[in-house]
């Protein structure tokens, strides 16, 4: 029979080299971790570009292709990035610092980790949205918004891009989600076609209201910017319509801005 | 979120044991009469309302990131403390129920040591962590995962006692019947994903 | 026959013993079907069933499980002479823990999207009871090298399950196989595939062949 103190011993010493051997791993793994993070987010990114080479090295043709700006609330430009990351180290650094000044535990050290999952910690007025300007070689351009809104059973998210062509329209989508059920819910991300039904669609009426993209059951009158629900899926396609609805909203000030500024300076930025 | 939004969809929509299989082990081996799966199920309620929220607590103030110094980062930790603190809370929470309430010792007694590795339970601690919840609707999940676990056990014990002179086939006799028993009643419970939380509040 | 008994008994006595005789191959192939983990000993059913609506999740889950009951029967073999009775669960948990950890950390390193759609399935193999139920049922009592192969052979046992299952599912709820489209275009996947509720029934159809074809499994009670 051992005593007491000996066992004790025991599992301090079993979990001590536990605890070490794990630390180790950890720490000479977890880079490529947050880099495989990284990766997946830029891939979700690109992947609403139409006739974007998904099997190219995606972290470099997000680095020269993607630049990225920051929005506030109310969609003022708070940071323009103009160079590439590599080229702009201070500008970005001073911008990104002036956000983690906001406390809440969110610390950002690169542009692309803006998240909209990490802002929704601060209230409405003092969160920032960003924006991926994606520049095409044939001088097509793509503004690449974010949008986040609530599923069935928990967030669902996912990454808008707009082209301008006479009009504002949606050029791809792409859409996550935490928890959706599988095979209904979860069709949102799966499902090809219900996500290729967004392409061409329209983000203003005839009458230029803003409409978003609306996902509705049945009853498509206007198919210029509506699209078909996913059955068996309402409460999840009614979470994509609203995150659309407000998601696209929240960068209605900047799009207006740039269609009234100059229509010509779109397709060239 | 709220607390009683929480509660309901823990218990009723993401059931444990019907959307993900989270305690099958104890919930076929003790499902053969309703009174132990009425035992087990009053366990596990109880078990999950401590963990979880104890859980919580140290995954918020000592594994995250920087929580206790500046760039430490102990979430490669979090597995091993999480099921220690299972461990020594089903120890402790026996020890407490035999002293303090011996006949509740009697009926639950037995399956308190077999909880500790039911998948439920750290199930409940990681669905917490990815789910992100507060204190108070960690609290709150707690409760409603181990009531969904109660009502799941207790339902398919009734069930099985009723099997027991029901003409199957004797190779699905048993377990196999079980499992598709199991389905079914998902199948029914997912009716109940049309319930709109929101409309409790 | 005496021969061999007499070899046997030698090669026990040599720690450890690397040997691979016929009780060896059979520590490695009774799993896979008289003593299958999830059909016949009906452990674990617990973590996996709900990753197998895709072939590729389920196959790296096979391979994290295979290599958690491998190495935690290797190890706590090992250990089995100098852990004191009274913690043995809470050694086991911890050696069991340790090494799902080093799984998550490795999968998030180098199969991030296996990664992403295991979630939290992962960490739950911790409690997937086959790892602890063939820990106390065999390592605790044999020697390294044989409680190892018993480990791979309950990880790859319960692995063909999973796989089985997952490649049933996608097949008939996605019309595919590891994301290749192999069903024709006039093929309506089936939803009901997909839903969680499905692996159980499958589960319960393979038990079913499995003991029609093998009736000395036959449940009497």
């Amino acid at each position: 029979m051992q005593s007491n103190t000996q066992i004790y011993l025991y599992v301090l010493k079993l979990t001590g080299v536990i605890a070490i051997v794990l630390s180790l791993l950890f720490n000479s793994l977890n880079p490529m971790f947050l880099k495989n993070k990284e990766t997946a987010k830029k891939k979700a990114i690109l992947s609403c570009i139409p006739g974007q080479d998904m099997s190219a090295d995606v972290q470099s043709v997000f680095d020269q292709k993607v630049k990225i700006s920051i929005l506030d609330a109310n969609g003022n430009i708070l940071f323009d990035q103009e160079k590439p990351a590599a080229e702009s180290e201070t500008e970005i650094k001073t911008a990104l610092d002036k956000l983690n000044e906001r406390g809440q535990g969110v610390k950002y050290s690169k542009l692309v980790d803006i998240d909209l999952a990490s802002e929704e910690k601060f209230a409405a007025e003092n969160r920032v949205y960003p924006i991926y300007q994606y520049e095409g070689d044939e001088g097509k351009n793509y503004f690449v918004l974010a949008v986040r809104g609530n599923g069935l059973w928990d967030k669902i998210w996912g990454y808008v891009a707009l082209e301008y062509a006479d009009k504002w329209q949606v050029a791809g989508v792409n859409f996550d989600h935490k928890g959706e059920t599988p095979g209904l819910g979860a069709e949102i991300k799966d499902n090809a076609d219900f996500k290729a039904q967004f392409e061409n669609k329209q983000i203003f009426n005839e009458e230029g209201k803003y409409v978003s993209v609306q996902v509705l059951k049945k009853n498509i009158k206007h198919p210029e910017y509506q699209v078909k629900a996913i059955s068996g899926a309402t409460v999840t396609c009614d979470g994509v319509s609203e995150m659309m609805q407000r998601g696209i909203g929240n960068y209605l000030p900047y799009i207006k801005g740039l269609q009234s500024a100059d229509n010509k300076a779109i397709g060239q930025r | 979120m709220d607390a009683l939004n929480v509660f309901i969809k823990a218990a009723f929509i993401d059931n444990m044991i019907l959307a993900y299989f989270l305690g099958m082990c104890s919930y076929l081996a003790v499902s053969k009469t309703v009174k132990t799966a009425f035992g087990l199920g009053l366990a596990v309620i109880f078990v999950l309302g401590i963990t979880v929220p104890i859980n919580w607590l140290l995954n918020t103030y000592i594994l995250q990131d920087g929580a206790i110094v500046e760039g430490v980062n102990l979430v490669f930790l979090r597995l091993i403390l999480f099921i220690a603190v299972i461990a020594s809370m089903v120890q402790l929470v026996e020890m407490i129920i035999e002293k303090v309430s011996p006949s509740l010792y009697n009926s639950l007694g037995i399956f308190l040591p077999l909880i500790t590795v039911n998948c439920s339970i750290l199930g409940g601690s990681l669905f917490m962590v990815s789910r992100e919840y507060e204190f108070g609707t960690s609290v709150s999940f707690g409760l409603g995962a181990g009531l969904g676990f109660f009502l799941a056990i207790v339902a398919i014990a009734a069930i099985r006692e009723k099997l027991k002179t029901a003409a199957i086939p004797p190779a699905l006799r048993g377990l196999g019947m079980a499992f598709i028993l199991t389905g079914l009643m998902g199948l029914a419970f997912m009716s109940l994903m049309g319930i709109d939380p929101a409309a409790f509040n | 026959m005496a021969q061999d008994t007499q070899q046997l008994a030698e090669a026990e006595k040599k720690e450890p013993a690397f040997g691979f005789g016929k009780e060896e191959r059979q520590l490695l192939t009774d799993p896979l079907n008289d003593n299958n983990p999830i059909t016949v000993q009906v452990l674990g059913i617990c973590s996996a069933l709900a990753v197998t609506s895709q072939v590729y999740p389920s196959l790296i889950m096979a391979v994290a499980l295979i290599f958690v009951t491998s190495f935690s029967n290797l190890i706590i073999s090992m250990l089995r002479n100098s852990i004191p009775g009274s913690i043995r669960m809470i050694v086991q948990l911890l050696v069991i823990a340790g090494l799902v950890q080093v799984v998550e950390i490795v999968l998030g390193a180098f199969a991030y999207s296996a990664y992403e759609s295991l979630a939290v399935f992962i960490g739950l193999i911790i409690t997937n009871c086959i790892v602890m139920g063939r820990l106390e049922a065999f390592a605790m009592a044999n020697k390294p090298w044989r409680s190892f192969l018993d480990g791979l052979g309950n990880g790859i046992g319960y692995g063909v399950v999973l796989v089985a299952m997952a490649i049933v599912r996608e097949l008939f709820g996605k019309g595919s196989f590891m994301g290749w489209k192999v069903m024709p275009d006039a093929y309506i996947a089936n939803n009901l595939m997909v839903l969680p509720a499905a692996s159980l029934f499958i589960i319960g159809i393979f038990i079913w062949i499995q003991r029609s074809l093998n009736p000395k499994l036959v449940d009497v009670s």
